[in-house]
């Protein structure tokens, strides 16, 4: 169990995105195979008809939703999807996500910053979307933020860590802070190894949505993020330059008979 | 009267109606939407008593599959 705030308890550390999937019927088989409580939702204009059996199939699933202001470029557009969002699913609880550079997603943090704190003044619990830069993360919790989702690499490019030294120390000078990381994860390995840093949670979506069988990859994540969260609890060894035999010397056969 | 929906012109017979007679107008469940008049959100407990006004620029949102 972890527990992300104080009135929140969860089993699994791997929170699902919606979209991508081949058909609803595989996102809604993805999802259950991943053990994923948590699943993020946007909102978008639709036709009055057409939408409708994606959301009557994912209230069935009885998850949490995480809904997000995917496409936002401003403070004000993201604050207006987030009101938009909390009445229809709901829940207090938004994805912010303030972009501020069109061809790799990024963050602009001058305007997360800015939407986070009008979001928080209106009551919602804010999981920001942000990059791995640590005075931002600050700033992010200074304002009120108690969760961060710092990015591995740009959304969707299913590369995995960009810069596993810069989320390393955020995980270290942040250590009682519930850290996600959201977006660039390609592959279990890379998950495991973000759980193996510390991290609290991996939110993942194009990793299993795009998978050649996205049920299949949903499972493997889910063990991924168990293994590297077993791991990271456990205590990795330390390691060395030069070769230490594990198996021991005394004893050894033959041992310099030649002399 | 003229309106924008969801980045389209609408011409509407009705004059100011009611965002609710609106949605029903356009096929909408009032359940299953949010709007937002000129980029500002409207609560769904003012549909029936806000009237919607000639040139208003009117987003009506549902849920989507989201990262």
């Amino acid at each position: 169990m972890w527990s992300p705030f104080p009135s929140e308890q969860l089993t699994s550390r791997l929170l699902i995105g919606t979209a991508l999937y081949p058909s609803v019927e595989i996102m809604q088989q993805a999802i259950i195979a991943s053990g994923a409580e948590i699943v993020t939702v946007s909102l978008r204009r639709q036709t009055a008809e057409s939408g409708k059996a994606f959301w009557e199939l994912i209230q069935e699933l009885g998850l949490r939703f995480l809904p997000n202001t995917a496409g936002c470029k401003t403070a004000k557009e993201a604050v207006t999807t987030a009101l938009m969002a909390r009445e229809i699913f709901n829940t207090s609880w938004i994805k912010l996500e303030v972009i501020g550079d069109e061809w790799n997603l990024q963050p602009d943090p001058f305007g997360l910053l800015e939407a986070a704190k009008t979001l928080i003044a209106e009551g919602f619990e804010v999981f920001p979307y942000t990059t791995d830069d640590l005075v931002l993360a600050q700033r992010l919790l200074d304002i009120g933020c108690n969760i961060l989702m710092p990015w591995a690499a740009p959304i969707g490019t299913g590369r995995g860590p960009s810069n596993p030294y810069a989320l390393k120390i955020l995980r270290e000078r942040l250590p009682n802070t519930p850290l996600i990381i959201d977006a660039g994860i390609g592959l279990p390995s890379h998950a495991a190894s973000v759980m193996e840093m510390g991290y609290d949670a991996v939110l993942l979506n194009s990793a299993v949505a795009l998978a050649k069988n996205p049920v299949q990859m949903a499972e493997g994540f889910k063990q991924a993020i168990e293994a590297g969260r077993l791991a990271y609890e456990a205590g990795p060894m330390q390691t060395r330059d030069l070769a230490s035999p594990s198996t021991p010397v005394p004893g050894t056969p033959f041992w310099h008979q030649e002399k | 009267m003229q309106v924008v929906v969801n980045g389209e012109p609408h011409t509407l017979i009705e004059e100011r109606p009611s965002i609710q007679s609106l949605l029903a107008s356009l096929g909408y469940e009032t359940q299953s939407v949010a709007v937002a008049i000129n980029n500002e959100f409207v609560p769904r407990n003012t549909f029936s008593s806000r009237l919607v006004q000639p040139e208003e620029v009117l987003e009506i949102l549902s849920p989507m599959q989201g990262g």
